[in-house]
């Protein structure tokens, strides 16, 4: 879970529910959820034809590099464990709009590969991204406020 | 890595008749042309026996690069069809960021 979604947590009222999307929110992942979002990315940018990049993701290929390439970089310099996953925690602040963007590209990947492909071609499972895709969602609704534990849906 | 001539043809013939035909020739066309399941199986077999690059990944997978054919292979011991075969948008980049 985030310790602090804003860098600045008064913006939230300013600015309304939205989170302004060039504003920086701390999510620190873990060495395993920092590979399997390269893993996307790769599949995004460099494996899967056919896809028009920033409308079905909503932002540039260039972009998504800038995020790719220094990721790319930090895995290749971490001391990896037993199963090849980095041991660190890559701990650099995304824009919203960049969470946004992986947010999509995970679930892109995620449809396109499918059941059949997914764990054999990024070595994850469809599981673990799904898990991966609702932390990106509670941080981008962080906003709301919701409290998943308490609130009960009414029908 | 090299495989032996049997599991190479062990290897390339699941994956030619699983998933991956449908997939990436008969219903992407990444080929370029309509082939057979055999043709496939062939392209397959001369990437794992021939690769210009292999490498072993996590979880004991292992990707074989044809830069002739454009054809990258991911072996995987796991998966009910031993892995796949698929012509990537940027095969070379697509190779070298795997893990």
């Amino acid at each position: 879970m985030n310790s602090r979604a804003y860098s600045n947590p008064q913006q939230a009222t300013e600015t309304g529910p939205f989170l302004a999307s060039t504003e920086a929110v701390a999510l620190p992942l873990a060495g395993r959820q920092a590979l399997l979002i390269h893993q996307s990315l790769n599949e995004l940018l460099h494996g899967i034809r056919g896809i028009h990049v920033f409308s079905q993701v909503g932002m540039s290929k260039p972009a998504l590099k800038g995020i790719f390439d220094p990721l790319s970089a930090w895995i290749r310099a971490q001391e990896a464990d037993a199963d090849g996953l980095p041991i660190a925690t890559f701990d650099h602040p995304f824009s919203v709009a960049q969470i946004r963007a992986l947010r999509n590209t995970i679930e892109l990947v995620m449809l396109d590969l499918g059941q059949e492909e997914f764990s054999t071609r990024t070595g994850f499972s469809l599981a673990e991204a799904a898990a991966l895709l609702d932390r990106f969602n509670t941080a981008l609704l962080y906003p709301l406020r919701i409290d998943r534990q308490s609130q009960a849906v009414a029908h | 890595m090299s495989l032996s001539g049997e599991d190479a043809r062990r290897i390339a013939h699941a994956i030619a008749f699983g998933h991956a035909y449908w997939k990436h020739v008969a219903e992407a066309n990444e080929f370029g042309e309509l082939i057979t399941q055999s043709t496939f199986e062939q392209l397959i077999l001369e990437t794992l026996l021939y690769p210009e690059k292999s490498r072993p990944l996590r979880l004991k997978r292992t990707a074989f690069w044809s830069a002739n054919e454009g054809l990258l292979v991911i072996h995987n011991p796991i998966d009910p069809d031993l892995g796949t075969a698929y012509w990537p948008a940027e095969g070379r980049h697509e190779f070298e960021s795997l893990f």
